[in-house]
């Protein structure tokens, strides 16, 4: 080899990881789901879409519901290069849950911190109870 | 290397490895039991809350509710901005070795007042049910 010339392997590499990397970088952000059902629950055919799902912070008391059951969702980014989780995607992800679950809202949705999580640089956990309006 | 070296540089790396675990993402509260729902498997109680409790108002539990909302947010907001640097330092500590997790701001104090006081309003909003208060 030539006296200053760069060897082919590690450029190589260093073009497998950069593809790597920028394919990955499209991916943006992956969420898990797990939902623990009330009792005699079964999950039905979607009613809406998710977009017509309702979430609150807070209960509903003036309208008569049953509950589905109690849904979690993580959002994780996929590399170091994308944006942290928001609190937006962890709603996407419970109302993709409600629907499966046949749910017309979810109520008291909380949310937890952005942190590094045991498959990601971040990762942001959301859980609110699936219900049905009577 | 000597004993006490190796042994002061393990206690240095599991240091660090704690902070790391410090900086990791936290799960929201848990939920709270289903005491609303028509398919409920418990009803609320005035014996589920304590005296000093039952003696609050409607607009006492609607103030004390607001007033730790507040307080979350000021928490979560000063978690989220040491996210960064947080996340620099995790970059960092990957390339130059984990005794610089140390340098993380874990916000233990700002996450554990969140969790704290989600479930205080989750007794503030169940008694405030019971009391048939508006809102």
């Amino acid at each position: 080899m030539r006296p200053g010339a760069i060897p082919a392997r590690p450029l190589r590499l260093s073009v497998v990881a950069l593809s790597l990397a920028v394919l990955l970088a499209g991916c943006g952000t992956w969420s898990t789901q797990s939902s623990r059902l009330a009792p005699g629950v079964q999950p039905v055919a979607a009613k809406k879409a998710p977009a017509e799902i309702a979430l609150s912070e807070n209960d509903i008391t003036d309208r008569p519901y049953r509950s589905l059951g109690d849904i979690k969702v993580t959002v994780h980014k996929t590399t170091i290069f994308d944006h942290d989780p928001t609190r937006a995607e962890v709603d996407d992800g419970l109302r993709a849950r409600a629907v499966e679950l046949g749910a017309d809202a979810i109520v008291l949705v909380r949310y937890g911190t952005v942190g590094i999580g045991a498959l990601s640089w971040g990762q942001m956990d959301g859980t609110g109870r699936a219900i049905v309006f009577q | 290397m000597g004993p006490a070296v190796q042994s002061s540089s393990n206690r240095l790396v599991l240091l660090a490895a704690l902070s790391a675990l410090a900086a990791c993402a936290t799960e929201p509260a848990p939920l709270p039991p289903d005491t609303t729902g028509v398919n409920r498997q418990q009803n609320l109680s005035p014996d589920a809350f304590n005296s000093a409790d039952r003696a609050l108002g409607c607009a006492d539990l609607a103030a004390e509710r607001q007033a730790n909302e507040q307080k979350m947010a000021t928490d979560r907001q000063a978690i989220d901005s040491n996210r960064t640097y947080n996340e620099k330092v995790g970059y960092a500590a990957a390339v130059v070795g984990a005794p610089l997790w140390l340098a993380a701001d874990s916000n233990t104090p700002e996450r554990n007042e969140v969790r704290t006081l989600t479930l205080r309003n989750d007794v503030l909003r169940e008694l405030a049910t019971l009391k048939g208060c508006p809102g």
